[in-house]
């Protein structure tokens, strides 16, 4: 294959090899982590983790249009909150600092989508049972 | 960023389309995949269907089989949207899907509630370990069934 097919296919979103891409970046963290610019579109699991985990997003004015999915799995609270605070839009709330899954045995299983949208994070959440409790602070 | 540089993250194994660099960071995380209808039949969960919407029109009760999360391959993804009335069941061979609350892994992940049926949608995310439901809830009051 020549590098301009393998140019081709990259640009057409497909594999070097011309197989579709449509997968996404996975990674799990046990324990507290800052969450940079270049991690967006990142899947970010709880996997491992024996007890909190807080993601921290980036400054809000350096990651415009960045967004990260968040998945709680063992059963130990899960916190994404923003460096600055009060700039998150999540149920109820203009201007959250922080979203969470921290109420006892309504962990596991709980997802945020968080986008950026140039302004404030919006807040997706994903609950994995019609009773699932979210914190937001 | 430069053509070389592009080359390179991909030859590398790094995947186009999710943010490592500032400059392409507003790309989506996966181009839209394609849809596909199903009634009655069992969906191809593999890597070249990842990113699939799988919109299901079953005539009756459906069970979908779920793919082994070790062997599929980690980040890929698929999408469900019931569109009919109808009960829907996820199956796992062993306990291979993420679970809630105390549960930390189950067997089947289903709706089957009476007028709770319809509506309802969610991406199976492979994380090399275990199936993770991200679950999308018609309303507040619409049961989703996690059973070990």
């Amino acid at each position: 294959m020549s590098v301009r097919n393998i140019i081709e296919n990259v640009l057409l979103g497909l594999s070097p090899a011309g197989v579709p891409q449509r997968r996404l970046r996975v990674v799990a963290k046990a324990a507290s982590y800052g969450v940079l610019v270049r991690d967006s579109g990142t899947v970010f699991t709880t996997r491992g983790a024996a007890g909190s985990v807080v993601f921290t997003l980036p400054a809000l004015a350096d990651s415009a249009n960045c967004h990260y999915w968040f998945v709680a799995v063992p059963d130990e609270n899960m916190t994404v909150a923003s460096a600055e605070g009060n700039n998150m839009i999540a149920s109820g709330d203009v201007a959250a600092s922080s979203v969470a899954y921290a109420t006892a045995n309504e962990k596991t299983g709980g997802v945020f989508y968080v986008v950026n949208d140039g302004t404030q994070w919006l807040v997706f959440p994903h609950l994995a049972n019609e009773g699932q409790a979210i914190t937001i602070v | 960023m430069g053509l070389h540089r592009l080359v390179e993250k991909v030859l590398t194994g790094v995947q186009f389309g999710t943010a490592y660099a500032d400059e392409i960071r507003a790309i989506p995380f996966a181009r839209a995949g394609p849809i596909v209808t199903l009634v009655n039949t069992q969906p191809e969960m593999t890597a070249l269907t990842s990113g699939t919407l799988f919109i299901v029109r079953s005539t009756g009760t459906f069970t979908i089989l779920m793919p082994n999360p070790l062997t599929v391959g980690v980040g890929n993804y698929w999408d469900f949207f019931n569109a009919v009335n109808q009960n829907l069941t996820f199956d796992s061979e062993t306990d291979e899907i993420l679970g809630y609350g105390a549960d930390a892994a189950v067997s089947l992940l289903r709706a089957n509630q009476a007028s709770e049926k319809t509506g309802w949608g969610v991406r199976w995310l492979c994380d090399g370990v275990q199936l993770i439901p991200m679950i999308h809830l018609a309303d507040a009051d619409q049961t989703i069934a996690h059973v070990s």
